[in-house]
């Protein structure tokens, strides 16, 4: 038995756990998650299990032994300060701190090898292959499976994450091995993220909860809505764009130009929708998990994009991949050489150049084994670093223009140019492989027929239910009024003046509307980003 | 507490509203006929009149024409298929009309790949669901029959239809695509009805010189297994009403195209299991495969649609053929010799087989 998200069996799974939740002692409140969490998990990936135990005891003890040696350092260097000199005091200090410094990189490189054993061992031996099929040796074999567990990429990221935080002595280490396990495995987030901080998240979860009904009717509200985005929105696109993405050498550009567009809003709607159920689970829990998305379509750079759509990810390579590497020695000296020769800001400019090249490559390769993802990752890359060069050439042309950043039409146009550069390039790998995708895009601009009807671009959208493609349009534009209406404010704190029977029956019709409109399209598959 | 009492009894109104909400809607498309072999108001004015069924999934849908039947068998004859029917759903098909008729022969046609179709499979009940008449039966069939991976999908594809019916006509209306080719006596010309959803196509799935010789005996038909013996359950639950109620049985396989024929080779397994088990009930059983003018009668570039459904061509030389069997049968004839005696001895005769003797072992 596999329970998907949007199931009904799910749906009893989580109501079972609010019930129980609440009726244990507070300090069993942990625990309960924990066994959901691991019951989800089993039913999901099954043995799959085993490795999020392996994750979970590697930096379980890792913590442990970091955390007692740096203890034991300063205790030692504190009992001794009189007797030791301070030569001798900073080389034992240097001593334990290559000790935990090896602990933590021989845990990282662990959970760093069995996440590309299991998610890239294919993609390398096929690259393996074509490199020995020119030198004239055979082929390795590459058809064997590897059982990959649910979430592997999210909460290695995860643990990555901790270990480091103890190390950099951010956080304590956690001695109770059940609540590592439950920092790791937690259910609302081991799918698709958010990629949680320790910090963040075990406050959240280790402190006693106590039910509200507010707490627990935004909670519903939020799942409704993400339901509403994934089965409704997501559901209903996805016939659409796969068949203009396995087909588009039989469409006009204007046809792939629109199922591009329709792509990136599927793509949000089933992410954030994902996004919105588990926080909603959470919210009734009184849990917050920490947000993955800020209206990303308002963004006005590729580079505030990224600090919009999927946030924990960006916040996560940035403080454990982009800051590290800047800070290293090695960019540390290339900074300092190019300081003195072409001056402070080239010298960013080289190192950030670098630093990014390296966190988009990861980025990219993170999020799939293919070249396809690879590209995507640096063409984002690319265009953030190229904004960063050219910053000072734009900001004089600003002055020249008289146009200031607070201008409507300017933030409109810039919203609209960083809204069609990520759904351009976000086709990339998901068009099958590198060449479809890039096949795709030439073919906007290389295909400029008018379309005779309106069934040359709704394709497959135009049929006798015609009237429920109008209101999957009506979805949309209410997903971006709802999104237009949230800058100032959350659209529940309006809709929760209204009175509860009046409440009670709109969000019965709203949920009526998504099983009718979603439930059909529902046995189309997961989430999009579960396969990450 | 009373915060929590609060929330259980909000979120069950709230279920109890999408739950009216849902059955109102699913109700509209169970009354509504929108499938293309719903027929209620069809069966109901026939109601009385009835003597002879068929049942079966598409097969039989397709292969078996009213009109003919009742022509040259001098009976009152209604096609209960549906697309996917598994056996269950005949069982019940069968005792819902015995009710209102006095039904004499039920032809219960028994291809093979029926046999095969899980009872949790969406698309058989979504379609045998709505012909049943009432409410509660329909929620045990939905309950007892469906498959629980099964249940989500079937209730999203009522929903939906019956969201659209609910929008697009008025509730009462009729809102027929098609019946499945029954003679009606309901008025369904302002719709563009016409009788049957024969398809009437004439094209060719006729193999290539090529496929002839890839694909002999190349392949095996999917017998036995759980869902085999669910339908077989239900079969001989069929088989037993039949006799308990003094109705004549006949086991039939309506007639597969050669080029499908051509790719098994364990068709006669499937055989012994059908004389079985008309033996096993005293029942008649005719295979329609294994007529020897089989080769003369259908043909595989002008009779069928697809491998296993005949077109309107077929059906109109199939059902005069069954009919003329049966007849003979009831006067008296020994009709044994109008069959081959296994899948074997038909393949020799099969106009794939001179070529494929004579150019197999080309390179």
């Amino acid at each position: 038995m596999h329970m998907t998200i949007t199931s009904f069996a799910f749906i009893l799974f989580v109501f079972l756990l609010i019930i129980i939740y609440y009726f244990v002692p507070k300090k069993l409140q942990w625990v309960i998650l924990l066994v959901f969490s691991i019951f989800f998990y089993v039913l999901s990936s099954k043995w799959g299990i085993i490795y999020i135990l392996v994750t979970a005891s590697s930096i379980y003890g890792a913590a442990i032994i970091i955390e007692n040696n740096s203890k034991k350092t300063k205790d030692y260097i504190k009992e001794n300060k009189t007797s030791l000199s301070k030569e001798e005091r900073t080389k034992y200090n240097k001593q334990n701190k290559k000790r935990r410094k090896l602990i933590l990189v021989s845990t990282i490189i662990l959970n760093i090898a069995i996440l590309c054993t299991l998610k890239y061992s294919h993609f390398a031996i096929d690259q393996l292959n074509n490199v020995l099929s020119l030198i004239g040796i055979g082929a390795l074999e590459n058809d064997f499976t590897w059982l990959v567990p649910l979430g592997l990429s999210f909460y290695t990221f995860q643990a990555i994450g901790y270990i480091s935080d103890v190390y950099w002595n951010k956080v304590p280490a956690q001695r109770n091995y059940l609540k590592m396990l439950l920092f790791i495995s937690f259910f609302p987030q081991v799918t698709q993220g958010p990629i949680s901080e320790y910090k963040q998240l075990s406050s959240e979860l280790f402190k006693e909860h106590y039910f509200t009904y507010e707490n627990y009717s935004r909670g519903m509200q939020r799942m409704v809505w993400g339901f509403f985005k994934k089965m409704v929105i997501s559901n209903m696109l996805a016939p659409y764009v796969n068949d203009i993405f396995a087909n588009y050498n039989n469409y006009i550009g204007i046809t792939c130009f629109v199922g591009i567009i329709a792509h990136s809003i599927q793509l949000y709607a089933d992410f954030s929708g994902y996004m919105d159920i588990m926080c909603g689970i959470c919210e009734a829990l009184n849990i917050r998990l920490a947000e993955n998305f800020k209206r990303p379509f308002f963004s006005k750079s590729i580079s505030e994009f990224w600090r919009r759509w999927h946030i924990t990810l960006g916040k996560w390579v940035k403080t454990y991949i982009y800051y590290p590497l800047c800070l290293s020695k090695g960019l540390m000296t290339i900074s300092k050489k190019s300081n003195k020769r072409f001056g402070k800001f080239v010298a960013d400019c080289i190192t950030t150049t670098i630093a990014l090249t390296v966190v988009w490559f990861i980025i990219g390769f993170w999020h799939g084994a293919s070249w396809g993802y690879i590209v995507w990752g640096l063409l984002m890359g690319l265009i953030i670093i190229v904004s960063n060069w050219l910053e000072p050439f734009f900001k004089r042309v600003r002055i020249i223009l008289h146009m200031r950043n607070s201008n409507f039409f300017w933030k409109c146009f810039r919203i609209l140019r960083t809204c069609l550069l990520f759904s351009f390039i976000e086709v990339i790998p998901e068009v099958g492989n590198l060449s479809n995708g890039l096949g795709l895009i030439q073919r906007v601009f290389t295909n400029l027929s008018l379309p005779t009807n309106i069934r040359d671009v709704l394709t497959i959208m135009d049929r006798t239910d015609r009237i429920f493609y109008l209101l999957l349009f009506a979805s949309i534009i209410l997903l971006f009024v709802v999104s237009l209406i949230q800058r100032k404010k959350q659209i529940r704190s309006y809709y929760n003046k209204i009175p509860l029977v009046p409440r009670i029956v709109i969000i019965s019709l709203f949920v009526l509307f998504i099983l009718v409109l979603g439930l059909k399209g529902n046995s189309a598959g997961g989430f999009m980003y579960a396969k990450f | 507490m009373q915060s929590f009492k609060k929330a259980i009894l909000s979120t069950l109104a709230v279920f109890l509203i999408v739950l009216l909400g849902s059955v109102g809607i699913i109700e509209i498309l169970m009354n509504s006929e929108y499938y293309h072999c719903c027929d209620k108001r069809n069966i109901e004015s026939q109601s009385g009149k009835i003597d002879l069924i068929v049942s079966g999934s598409s097969n039989a849908m397709n292969a078996f024409i009213p009109r003919m039947l009742d022509e040259r068998l001098q009976l009152n004859s209604y096609n209960l298929c549906g697309p996917a029917m598994e056996s269950h759903a005949k069982y019940l098909l069968l005792k819902q009309t015995a009710k209102d008729n006095d039904i004499a022969i039920a032809v219960l046609d028994m291809n093979y790949d029926d046999m095969s179709i899980s009872p949790g499979a969406v698309e058989g009940n979504m379609y045998a669901i709505p012909r049943i008449n009432s409410f509660f039966d329909r929620v045990s069939f939905f309950f007892t029959v469906v498959d629980g991976d099964a249940m989500e999908p079937l209730i999203g594809n009522y929903l939906y239809d019956g969201s659209y019916v609910a929008f697009s006509r008025t509730l009462g209306e009729s809102s027929i695509l098609g019946t499945i080719g029954n003679k009606s006596n309901v008025d369904y010309s302002a719709k563009g009805f016409r009788e049957g959803i024969y398809p009437e196509n004439k094209k060719s799935i006729a193999f290539s010189e090529s496929d002839i010789i890839s694909h002999y005996n190349t392949s095996q038909i999917n017998l036995f297994g759980k869902n085999f013996e669910r339908n077989d359950k239900y079969v001989k639950e069929y088989i037993t009403y039949c006799k308990e109620n003094n109705i004549r049985c006949i086991i039939s396989v309506t007639p597969f195209s050669d080029s499908h024929i051509w790719v098994y080779d364990n068709w006669d397994d499937y055989k012994t299991y059908l004389e079985n088990l008309s033996e096993e009930f005293g029942c008649e059983f005719y295979d329609f495969n294994l007529l020897k003018n089989r080769y003369m009668l259908f043909s595989d570039s002008s009779t069928f649609v697809d491998g296993t459904h005949l077109n309107r061509a077929g059906a109109e030389k199939f059902t005069p053929q069954f009919c003329e069997i049966i007849n003979s049968v009831d006067s008296g004839k020994d009709v044994s010799d109008l069959f081959y005696s296994s899948y074997e001895e038909m393949k020799k005769d099969s106009p794939y087989m001179k070529y494929y003797l004579t150019h197999k072992n080309d390179k």
